[in-house]
């Protein structure tokens, strides 16, 4: 009498997914509402004489990753005792919730990307010049997809370290998890970063080389979460 | 297909405090158990390891053999409700049912949306407006229409009105005629549904105080009754829950069976034998102070 | 109003008892007629909101009896003799239940066994109550 079903872990994805699915919408649509009004109300004499290099979409990659971050936050407080109450396993819930920030990072990484030639057009509809430097596209992609995988990852540490242990703790690694954000930051940032008026530079890699780096924290952290959520007591009330 | 359940020496701790202390029993399946204890006896915390929310302390819980723990095949085959059930209090009643359609293998959608009407659940309603029957009624939903083999109901009739509570009472036993299966309630609103038990454990302290068959345990409990002197010497060497005195007139509740020739004593000595309802027996055995059995 | 079930069974005996008690009646009285097939145990437990199980106690308390046969995939039925059994045990019982006692009884108010005998005999004329 059991009825086919699809396995745990796309249950999880997919329940993730139509559960979040309005809020990235929401998001993306007010971001690019933003940028795309900053573009038009933005003259282009001024950006001529600010010689203006890389444009501003460049600079916009911190608003997703904080989304994300907070995304991952709330992750593990809100869901994981409607699945496991569900008879999903903890294990299955991790699985699901991995490939859902992966779809996640994707989605967004994918907008973040077509973003640089939409705003060159727009830039040369209005100014009719070649302004920008056109960034290698695939490059640019994988580079956000890998760091808004961290920080959905670092993020879902911080919900994760709240839900398993006291509140001192999650204060505690919340603070933590400043090491792999600037660890992120440092590797995949082109040049030197800014953090708290430090500023970090890193020798210079190659990009693969970098890219893996990003990948290997985001790895580790998703390990340690799956390490807090392997035996974790399902709570009634959080918040 | 039946589950059986073997608890082996469970405890359960939080930090200092003890809620289950070395609980054993087993229960084979496919009946109506009552689990029954006074509030903090520790019937949420048994009942929660048993649904894998939490690992236990000490001991081994298996289901069909196997640790349940962690383990998708089992937890798939247990679903442990408690008032709405752990649903995030953000989710509609829809995204909370759609989640449960999605997760528990032997929905039945049907039914469901029968239960649903049943309670007047509008589907549109945020979890956190519901009032506390409705939530309740929330979860028996999900618990009802979940199908699962081991359906565990944790005083889920909180906040449900007399009428409510009646109707979800008659649901279960239908629908557990109608497809067999584990059910386990926890409740202190015995005299409501005592009938329903086939098989009742009482907890009292974190500890197994009793199990038994509840028509056994129905004849478990006597109260003797006549004049003061009669009775105190008629109960000698039997085991008293309780005493009451009225007047010259005493009435003693005794706990185990009375041999036939204990029966005719009775008679001769001109004392009045008489019955003990479960929810008396059980305020007798779980009573603070008493000695329990 | 009360809820079904409660006013159906006291707690003075289980309640298997009680339902094969209301079946000796229902038997006795011609409700149920002999070789008449019976309630299932789970349309017992669904109108009196017990468990089945106890039910099917009642039912196997009177198979034992002799008073219910079962034909298998079928149901419970009531066997031929049923009535006459049930209304020779009854008869049986008069006398030890009824009649010893009302003797015994009437010893202890001081009724003489000769009112007694005169009652009876005013009742069976008709001249009664």
């Amino acid at each position: 009498m059991t009825t086919k079903r699809k396995h745990p872990v796309f249950i999880v994805a997919k329940n993730l997914w139509s559960g979040y699915r309005i809020s990235l919408i929401a998001y993306w649509s007010i971001f690019t509402a933003i940028f795309i009004g900053i573009q038009l109300g933005l003259p282009i004499h001024l950006s001529k004489e600010m010689e203006i290099g890389q444009g501003i979409w460049s600079g916009a990659g911190i608003s997703p990753k904080l989304y994300l971050l907070i995304l991952g936050i709330l992750l593990t407080p809100l869901s994981l005792s409607s699945f496991v109450s569900s008879g999903i396993t903890r294990k299955h819930f991790v699985g699901g919730a991995v490939l859902f920030s992966m779809l996640m990072s994707l989605i967004s990484a994918l907008i973040m990307t077509v973003g640089f030639p939409v705003e060159r057009l727009l830039t040369e509809w209005f100014g009719g010049q070649e302004i920008l430097v056109k960034p290698l596209l695939l490059q640019v992609g994988v580079e956000f997809f890998l760091g808004f995988l961290g920080y959905f990852a670092i993020g879902w540490m911080i919900g994760s370290s709240f839900y398993r242990f006291n509140w001192q703790t999650g204060i505690a690694v919340s603070i933590l998890s400043l090491i792999p954000i600037i660890l992120i930051e440092m590797v995949g940032g082109t040049g030197p970063s800014e953090l708290f008026g430090y500023t970090f530079t890193m020798p210079s890699m190659s990009f693969i080389v970098e890219m893996l780096l990003i990948l290997l924290i985001a790895v580790i952290v998703m390990t340690i979460n799956y390490g807090m959520h392997r035996t974790v007591a399902i709570k009634r009330k959080l918040i | 297909m039946t589950l059986s359940i073997d608890i082996k020496g469970v405890g359960v701790h939080y930090g200092r405090t003890v809620a289950v202390e070395n609980v054993s029993f087993k229960l084979e399946g496919n009946k109506i158990y009552g689990l029954l204890g006074r509030n903090g006896s520790g019937k949420t915390s048994l009942l929660s390891v048993l649904a894998s929310f939490r690992q236990p302390t000490t001991g081994e819980v298996l289901i069909d053999g196997k640790i349940t723990f962690e383990n998708a095949e089992i937890m798939s085959q247990v679903c442990f409700i408690q008032e709405h059930g752990h649903m995030s209090d953000g989710y509609s009643v829809k995204d909370a049912i759609k989640l449960a359609a999605s997760c528990w293998p032997n929905w039945d959608e049907q039914y469901a949306n029968y239960l649903l009407d049943l309670y007047q659940l509008s589907q549109k309603k945020r979890i956190s407006s519901l009032s506390r029957g409705m939530k309740s009624a929330l979860g028996v939903t999900i618990g009802l229409a979940s199908r699962a083999p081991i359906t565990i109901f944790d005083e889920a009739y909180l906040g449900m009105d007399a009428p409510t509570r009646y109707a979800f009472y008659e649901e279960v036993l239908r629908d557990y005629m109608e497809h067999p299966r584990t059910f386990i309630l926890s409740t202190h609103l015995i005299e409501e549904v005592g009938n329903l038990f086939e098989e009742v454990l009482i907890l009292d302290n974190g500890r197994l105080l009793l199990q038994e068959e509840s028509e056994l345990l129905r004849q478990r409990g006597v109260t003797i009754t006549g004049p003061a002197e009669r009775v105190d010497e008629y109960v000698i060497g039997l085991q008293v829950l309780g005493e009451q005195t009225l007047g010259r007139t005493k009435s003693v509740t005794v706990y185990g069976e009375l041999s036939q020739e204990r029966v005719n004593r009775a008679r001769t000595d001109g004392l009045e034998l008489g019955p003990v309802a479960l929810q008396d027996l059980f305020v007798h055995l779980t009573k603070k102070g008493g000695e329990g059995i | 109003m009360r809820l079904r079930g409660d006013d159906v069974f006291d707690e003075r005996s289980p309640i298997y008892q009680q339902i094969a008690d209301q079946i000796k009646a229902d038997i006795v009285s011609g409700v149920l007629q002999e070789d008449e097939q019976v309630m299932s145990t789970n349309q017992y437990a669904a109108f009196y909101r017990i468990n089945p199980a106890t039910a099917a106690k009642g039912f196997q308390l009177l198979t034992e009896e002799g008073i219910l046969y079962k034909k298998r995939g079928i149901g419970m039925f009531v066997s031929v003799d049923a009535r006459q059994t049930l209304v020779q045990a009854r008869k049986d019982r008069f006398f030890e239940e009824v009649v010893d006692r009302m003797v015994e009884e009437a010893r202890q108010i001081g009724v003489p066994i000769a009112d007694i005998l005169n009652h009876i005999e005013s009742r069976k004329e008709g001249k009664g109550q």
